[in-house]
């Protein structure tokens, strides 16, 4: 790639990642974390849940569709593409705090969906 | 649009609050007042223009409070004396937006030191990069001038419900 990096504010990087994972079905909300507050500051507010680092993004977010793995994949795969359309080449940590249990769509006779279709899936994961 | 990659401009942060900025910086950072009668000089083909030290100061201590995570600027000392002023009859009625703000300006470059309070319970780490970021992107939009670096001293920690100090005395 270039040897020089593209300059990306960290908010405008920050929005761009929160924006997109808000977009994936299956992402309830972005979360602060459990520990210290994960947010990315700028002037005037914050995007909470995505920490911009010097090596890597980190995103935290709550899901509301199982199994689990198809929701994080298709988050890390929105993400990944705002980041590549910003130019940006950085690793990418997911992390999943919770699933939404109040908001898990009623189990089917095909299992647990995941993005409306029906995905045969184990016993379904508490968190 | 700046970010904290490795080309861009960066300082250190110091999270302590005994060390000051050891650099021959003019004024002091939590006095809030900024002496320098320096400035910085802009040498068009038709004329220049002048940049004073306090025009840069002023615009790197609100750039800096424009970040939620920061609580106050300055030192416990500047602080407090911030506060009385304050309460001084006649007297400006707030705080310097210079408290804490210390800055060197050349012809065409400024290094800026700050003091500042964040808030308990989030990442320094965060609220440092936040402020040095926007802190170098108001100052370059602004004056045209090249921010070299920017040292971030967080001199103290504000709990949230934790009285500051005593609000009044009680008697008068």
């Amino acid at each position: 790639m270039t040897t020089q990096p593209v300059q990306v504010d960290r908010a405008v990087l920050a929005a761009a990642v929160a924006t997109a994972l808000a977009r994936v079905p299956g992402v309830a909300r972005l979360s602060p974390g459990a520990g210290v507050e994960v947010a990315t500051q700028f002037a005037g507010g914050k995007v909470v849940g995505v920490g911009v680092r010097d090596d890597a993004v980190v995103a935290h977010l709550v899901i509301d569709r199982l199994p689990l793995d198809q929701v994080a994949g298709a988050a890390r795969a929105a993400a990944e593409a705002a980041l590549a359309d910003l130019g940006v080449a950085r690793r990418l940590d997911l992390v999943i705090d919770d699933v939404d249990l109040d908001r898990l769509p009623p189990r089917s006779a095909t299992g647990w969906t995941a993005t409306g279709v029906g995905v045969p899936a184990g016993p379904p994961t508490r968190a | 649009m700046t970010e904290s990659s490795p080309g861009a401009p960066s300082g250190e942060t110091t999270a302590t609050s005994t060390t000051a900025p050891s650099r021959t910086a003019p004024s002091t950072p939590s006095g809030g007042i900024v002496t320098s009668q320096r400035a910085a000089t802009l040498k068009g083909e038709n004329g220049t223009t002048v940049i004073a030290d306090g025009v840069v100061a002023k615009i790197a201590g609100l750039a800096a409070r424009e970040i939620p995570g920061v609580y106050d600027m300055g030192k416990g000392v500047g602080r407090t004396f911030g506060a009385l002023r304050a309460r001084v009859p006649g007297g400006s009625g707030q705080p310097s937006v210079t408290q804490g703000v210390a800055v060197e300006v050349g012809e065409r470059q400024a290094a800026i030191d700050l003091d500042v309070v964040t808030y308990y319970g989030q990442s320094i780490v965060e609220v440092t990069e936040a402020i040095r970021s926007n802190v170098i992107d108001r100052v370059e939009s602004m004056t045209g001038l090249e921010v070299v670096e920017v040292n971030i001293a967080v001199a103290d920690l504000h709990v949230e419900g934790e009285p500051e100090e005593p609000k009044e005395s009680r008697v008068q």
